[in-house]
């Protein structure tokens, strides 16, 4: 009978294929379909990481029966790895620039470039099939190709400052659903800048006062409640930093996706039967009323509740309502894991802290959005996309100075006009029925794409304000 | 436990706690390969304790029953993936001997650690990178790196 070490060549040679058939699409496709450079740097990686692993296992010998049994568990670590891989590539190969919605995502990407310390970071943006966005954990991508690098010395580094976030291939039309790609961005940041490990004793903390007995739990069980504590942390967190990010208009596409203004009744009143099964927590996630309930909070402290309160009168009720349920409320409506609401709730002050942190010194976009918002409603009204909006500053006609809004302000705009005046819209149009599905569907479609082309459009004006005269040829410009 | 297992129903995941396992492994696999080296050679490197320091640490404090996961720290397992992975296989090990082997691997004098330190914490290296990749291989949790 043979010894395991003589089946090693078919095993190696069986992870070699392993790994080529699942790179075996980048190269060709990489070079003959368009991507964002984010998306080739990411493609780049992946086929870099192939090269080094399968020249690794070419050269991969054991020289007795005591190295077989130390390293014949190395390949299914590689296995392992690559399989992590396998299912980010089709989709990031899937999502060519045809694809995906760049310019109201790209936007939103110019606005988290505001952050301090994520000026140059990009994001490359995958399809999922199901309805979910989701962000690819990159600080793990990271980690774990610097532990590769440990095994396998000449592997590729993940590039630097590169994000990966998956959304909805249906999405991709939409402009202000995808408000909801915020949330995954602040999974990014979270990530990044370790708020996990003090919002971790955080919870720990908060769960020795809130929670009886928590000191007589085995340490695995305290291990499990401080990690429920953590994870629910995380997502208030990513929530509050969607808010920032984007303003009223990240909570109101979450209303929308999660159609929470069903929890009111015909009065405007709180429906309890429609709001009960909405109270519950999920092993990952808080509740969506308590998610809700703190993003409401949360706005009601910032410039743009007053705002809020005069334009979205039906947004504005719910969310007024949803900031007077108590604690005890939450804990009732979950049998199982209400006794660690608490502790989550004793944790929202540290939440809110790690999210004003990310956004130290970044505007929250107010003011100019104030200044533009009329402006933008108004082009919208006549059907004209606000890329250059003409405003005039004086009573003289000839006083007029062109301004281009930035996305934070194209999208709060949009999506207000969208919420509030698209009936005004369609019963201005001769021929047009705001009754008729059809006929609204289109009209949403358009205001989705006038605001998305706004944006696209403010993209370009600023490439062509920062371009460099001297890469790009121009004789005048002066030389270093 | 008060925790069941409730069903995920939202449409932003984050199921991405499988990736610790991976992460994990790669640990094990980075320390074997530096105790082989070390066991063959006369000097062991910095290698060798970077790449076992973590694991050491992290033993003597559930050793020692100290609140690993509560009180996070870049010099050892921070994850619950790995914290819980570590607790298996260790329980299996005499944690005393595994304790001393581990300290002798680190330790920067003269002495040269045992045959046995190196064949117990090759051994449990072994063992942590299979019970690793035997969580993380579970067919059950397929969404890594989701959050």
């Amino acid at each position: 009978m043979l010894e395991q070490r003589n089946y090693l060549r078919h095993d190696l040679t069986a992870l070699y294929a392993f790994i080529e058939s699942i790179v075996e699409g980048v190269v060709s496709q990489r070079n003959s379909t368009a991507y964002s450079p984010a998306a080739i740097r990411f493609l780049d990686f992946v086929h870099a990481l192939a090269a080094s692993c399968k020249k690794h296992l070419a050269n991969w010998r054991v020289q007795d029966d005591e190295e077989f049994e130390d390293r014949r568990e190395e390949l299914g670590t590689i296995r392992a790895a690559w399989r992590e891989l396998h299912k980010l590539i089709k989709p990031a190969l899937d999502a060519d620039t045809l694809q995906v919605p760049s310019a109201v995502v790209d936007g939103i990407v110019r606005r988290f470039q505001e952050i301090h310390g994520y000026h140059e970071t990009e994001f490359v943006l995958l399809h999922t099939a199901e309805f979910n966005y989701v962000q690819i954990r990159t600080a793990d991508l990271r980690n774990l190709s610097a532990k590769i690098r440990a095994i396998i010395p000449d592997s590729p580094e993940f590039p630097t400052n590169l994000g990966v976030i998956g959304m909805p291939y249906s999405q991709g039309r939409t402009a202000f659903a995808n408000c909801l790609v915020a949330h995954e961005m602040g999974h990014f940041v979270y990530r990044d800048k370790t708020f996990e490990s003090s919002l971790q004793t955080a919870a720990d903390t908060a769960l020795k006062s809130v929670f009886e007995n928590y000191e007589g739990q085995s340490q695995e069980q305290k291990d499990r409640l401080i990690r429920c504590v953590a994870r629910w942390a995380e997502e208030l967190f990513c929530d509050l930093f969607g808010v920032m990010l984007l303003g009223p208009c990240y909570t109101f596409a979450y209303i929308e996706a999660y159609d929470l203004s069903a929890v009111l009744d015909s009065a405007g009143a709180i429906s309890e039967e429609r709001m009960q099964p909405r109270m519950e927590f999920y092993e990952y996630h808080p509740s969506h009323i308590f998610r809700l309930q703190q993003q409401s909070v949360f706005l009601r402290e910032s410039h743009w509740w007053d705002h809020i309160c005069k334009s979205q009168a039906r947004f504005s009720t719910l969310l007024q309502l949803l900031r007077c349920i108590e604690t005890d409320a939450h804990v009732a409506q979950n049998p199982t894991v209400g006794r660690l609401v608490p502790a989550l709730s004793a944790i929202v002050p540290e939440i809110r802290k790690a999210a004003f942190t990310a956004f130290e010194e970044v505007d929250d976009g107010f003011a100019l959005f104030s200044q533009l918002n009329r402006f933008v409603r108004d082009y919208l009204a006549a059907g004209v996309v606000p890329s250059t909006l003409n405003i005039r500053i004086s009573n003289d006609t000839d006083d007029v100075v062109a301004v281009s809004a930035p996305p934070l302000v194209l999208l709060n705009s949009g999506m207000e006009f969208y919420l509030t005046r698209t009936d005004e819209l369609i019963r201005s149009i001769q021929g047009e029925d705001q009754n008729q599905f059809d006929c609204r569907l289109r009209w949403i479609r358009r205001i989705e794409e006038w605001v998305a082309k706004a944006i696209e459009d403010e993209s370009l004006e600023k490439e062509e304000t920062h371009v460099d005269p001297v890469k790009n040829g121009d004789p005048e410009a002066p030389r270093p | 436990m008060p925790l069941k297992a409730l069903r995920e129903n939202s449409d932003m995941v984050a199921m991405g706690e499988r990736v610790h396992y991976l992460s994990l492994a790669l640990d094990a696999r980075r320390a074997l390969n530096a105790i082989r080296a070390a066991d063959k050679g006369s000097e062991r490197t910095d290698e060798l304790r970077n790449s076992i320091r973590a694991a050491a640490l992290s033993l003597e404090m559930l050793r020692t029953h100290a609140d690993l996961y509560a009180n996070l720290s870049p010099e050892h397992y921070v994850q619950y993936e790995e914290i819980q992975t570590l607790r298996e296989v260790s329980s299996s090990l005499d944690p005393e001997a595994l304790t001393q082997s581990m300290k002798s691997l680190l330790a920067s004098g003269e002495e040269r650690p045992t045959a046995d330190d190196f064949s117990l914490a090759r051994r449990f290296f072994r063992a942590l990178e299979s019970r690793a990749l035997h969580h993380y291989n579970d067919p059950a949790s397929s969404d890594a790196f989701a959050a």
